[in-house]
């Protein structure tokens, strides 16, 4: 995942010695929270060859059986791709691999992927055996769960915190919100402005929900070129170059593993199409077209 | 294209209201837990770049402060999501036997539905970090002037290994939030050493060393929204509840002190006036990333007559350095306590 995690609580003062078993209950929590993000990359990681996700995409066409961990992250995956309609494929990751991202993002190890991949797979060729809990590859393909998996650990660990109400975890810009931030009152996000530098084009207040937000700013290589997410429809970037791409897509919903999921599907959805999955799912967004319009849910609740 | 909008569809924008939020009895305080680094060490050869947006990957969300989310109204700002500006809003006209609330969709359930079920089956690592975690010196930090009881702990879980339940752990039935929540806002207790409310504990002068990451894993400050003082007027309640006598604790002069971070130092002056801060400034900045990251910090120093600066998300090691320069300079500053 190569996730930078920060996790805040707010809890009591424990200057007083009577809170200290407080604050061994929170130290206990995150221990915990911490350790959902480790298992949970160590099972879904692209990077490892020993991971079960690389060792499951090794065995195209056989059914093969799988944690609960990885079960439901490729389950769900499915389902947010049959709702977007293919937009969201997890059998399609971003255009990295001509720009040397096959390589582990932390040591620059190349790694290996096994069988070639079908260039036309798609998320259609996954089957689910929900009894046996096995997941069968009808082709060899590739499985990206990087946002899946990201978005599951950080509603994993929100589950460890839930005890305290009020807390924050930040997962290198997948957040979920708990309660109410030190001041009382609901966290304030702040969303990156897709071209100004250290600058916000929004900033949301959120209780009790997920922020994720996509871009096409996000990760660049050495050589400074962005790295586009495609449209597994179309294999190309979405919709061209026109002033109705997508700069940014913001979505704020239960949970991060949908917001990351839908946010990618808005991604390529565009402003309209986006929106309105977003309304038929009841959950809030915010689009950042190319020419820094910006599209939103009405239910979005901003900060100023 | 605008949609019409249900007559009567909920207006959640006005749900939170500042004036109503009840802040009489928050003795709660605020724990942040440094970062897990599962990560990168960054692409290519980036030791030496300013330019660090190149060579490490960009947070779009994160959390920012009150006063931050207040400041980017973007009044100014025309490419902001400007409430003035015309926005596109979509809304779903709903047919459906008239009803105008949106449909739970199964997806929503199935997501939740997903992680319940992962939850429960839990995880399967054996080790003792959950304890482990739990009595490590956890760093506290006073979260803001209004909350004298706040406090911002901050964990380096680099050497912690996950805990291992077979199956999560019940909810602890003690419930910590509530512990201090209904005592008055007060001064400090009085073993402190100053008489400073709102000053930062002896015990709670945590980060002076604050976790010693990677050098390459300080990506963070790329995401650089400083978070600004908690601006009093909003928080009237508080501010009543904690009248405090003006601080008389500090000699006049000038002093400096000396904050260590893992990629750099930065050091901080500070003036002391007729016994009061009257500045804090960054007199030196020897970190690899700007300190203009945290630039929205030495202000609040003065403003609280205290060193008990916001923490920066994504600038955790620049404002905790600024923080422990400033702690150093007040130290050298404090009354000799036997005059």
């Amino acid at each position: 995942m190569d996730t930078f995690v920060t996790i805040h609580i707010v809890g009591p003062d424990s200057s007083a010695s009577a809170e200290a078993a407080a604050e061994q209950a929170i130290g206990r929590a995150f221990g915990r929270a911490f350790g959902w993000f480790r298992e949970i990359e160590e099972r879904c990681t692209r990077f490892d060859e020993r991971s079960e996700l690389m060792k499951l995409t090794a065995q195209a066409g056989v059914p093969v059986p799988v944690s609960t961990i990885l079960y439901e992250a490729v389950s769900f995956a499915l389902m947010v791709a049959e709702e977007s309609g293919g937009a969201f494929d997890p059998t399609v990751g971003r255009r990295m691999e001509a720009r040397g991202y096959n390589k582990e993002y932390r040591t620059g190890r190349p790694v290996s992927s096994a069988p070639r991949p079908d260039s036309d797979a798609s998320y259609r060729d996954i089957s689910l055996d929900p009894d046996r809990r096995t997941i069968t590859l009808h082709r060899p393909l590739t499985l990206d769960l990087g946002a899946v998996a990201k978005g599951l650990a950080v509603d994993t660990a929100a589950r460890e915190l839930e005890q305290f109400t009020n807390f924050a975890i930040d997962a290198g810009g997948d957040l979920y919100l708990g309660g109410s931030n030190e001041h009382g009152v609901p966290w304030s996000v702040g969303i990156r402005h897709p071209r100004q530098e250290h600058k916000l084009i929004a900033s949301l207040r959120v209780s009790n929900q997920a922020v994720c937000t996509s871009g096409d700013y996000e990760r660049r290589d050495a050589n400074g070129t962005q790295h586009h997410i495609l449209d597994p429809r179309t294999g190309a970037s979405p919709g061209g170059v026109s002033s109705a791409t997508v700069a940014s897509a913001t979505v704020v919903a239960s949970g991060a593993m949908l917001a990351d999921a839908l946010a990618t599907a808005v991604f390529v959805l565009g402003p309209k199409e986006g929106l309105q999955l977003l309304n038929r799912l009841g959950v809030e967004g915010l689009v950042v077209t190319q020419d820094m319009e910006c599209h939103e849910t009405r239910g979005l609740c901003h900060a100023a | 294209m605008i949609t019409v909008f249900p007559a009567d569809a909920p207006d959640f924008a006005g749900a939170w209201d500042p004036a109503s939020s009840d802040r009489s009895d928050s003795g709660s305080a605020s724990v942040a837990v440094g970062p897990v680094r599962a990560g990168p060490a960054g692409v290519a050869d980036c030791t030496s770049a300013r330019d660090y947006s190149v060579c490490y990957p960009r947070e779009n969300s994160f959390i920012i402060s009150d006063a931050e989310a207040r400041r980017k109204r973007c009044r100014r700002n025309v490419n902001g999501c400007d409430r003035g500006r015309p926005v596109r809003v979509y809304n779903l006209k709903m047919t459906q036997g008239g009803s105008n609330k949106k449909v739970a969709n199964s997806l929503v359930s199935a997501s939740c539905a997903a992680v319940l079920a992962v939850y429960v089956a839990g995880y399967t690592r054996t080790q003792a970090a959950a304890d482990r975690f739990a009595n490590q010196g956890i760093e506290r930090r006073r979260a803001t002037p209004n909350l004298p009881r706040a406090a911002i702990f901050k964990e380096d879980s680099r050497t912690a290994a996950p805990n291992a339940p077979g199956v999560p752990a019940p909810p602890i039935s003690s419930q910590p939030k509530e512990q201090a929540v209904r005592k008055t806002i007060q001064p400090e207790a009085p073993e402190k050493a100053l008489p400073i409310p709102r000053s930062v504990a002896a015990d709670a002068s945590p980060v002076v060393s604050p976790a010693p990451a990677v050098a390459s894993q300080s990506a963070q400050p790329v995401v650089t929204q400083a978070a600004e003082p908690a601006a009093p007027v909003p928080q009237p309640k508080a501010q009543e509840a904690a009248p405090t006598p003006p601080v008389t604790a500090w000699k006049d002069g000038t002093y400096t002190g000396l904050g260590d971070s893992p990629h750099g130092d930065i050091e901080a002056t500070v003036v002391i006036a007729g016994g009061r801060i009257q500045s804090a400034t960054i007199s030196q900045c020897r970190t690899l990333y700007s300190c203009s990251v945290i630039d929205r910090l030495p202000p609040q120093v003065a403003e609280r007559q205290s060193p008990d600066v916001d923490y920066v998300s994504g600038a955790t090691h620049s404002a905790e350095a600024f923080y422990a320069a400033v702690v150093e300079a007040l130290d050298q500053a404090k009354l000799d306590p036997a005059k």
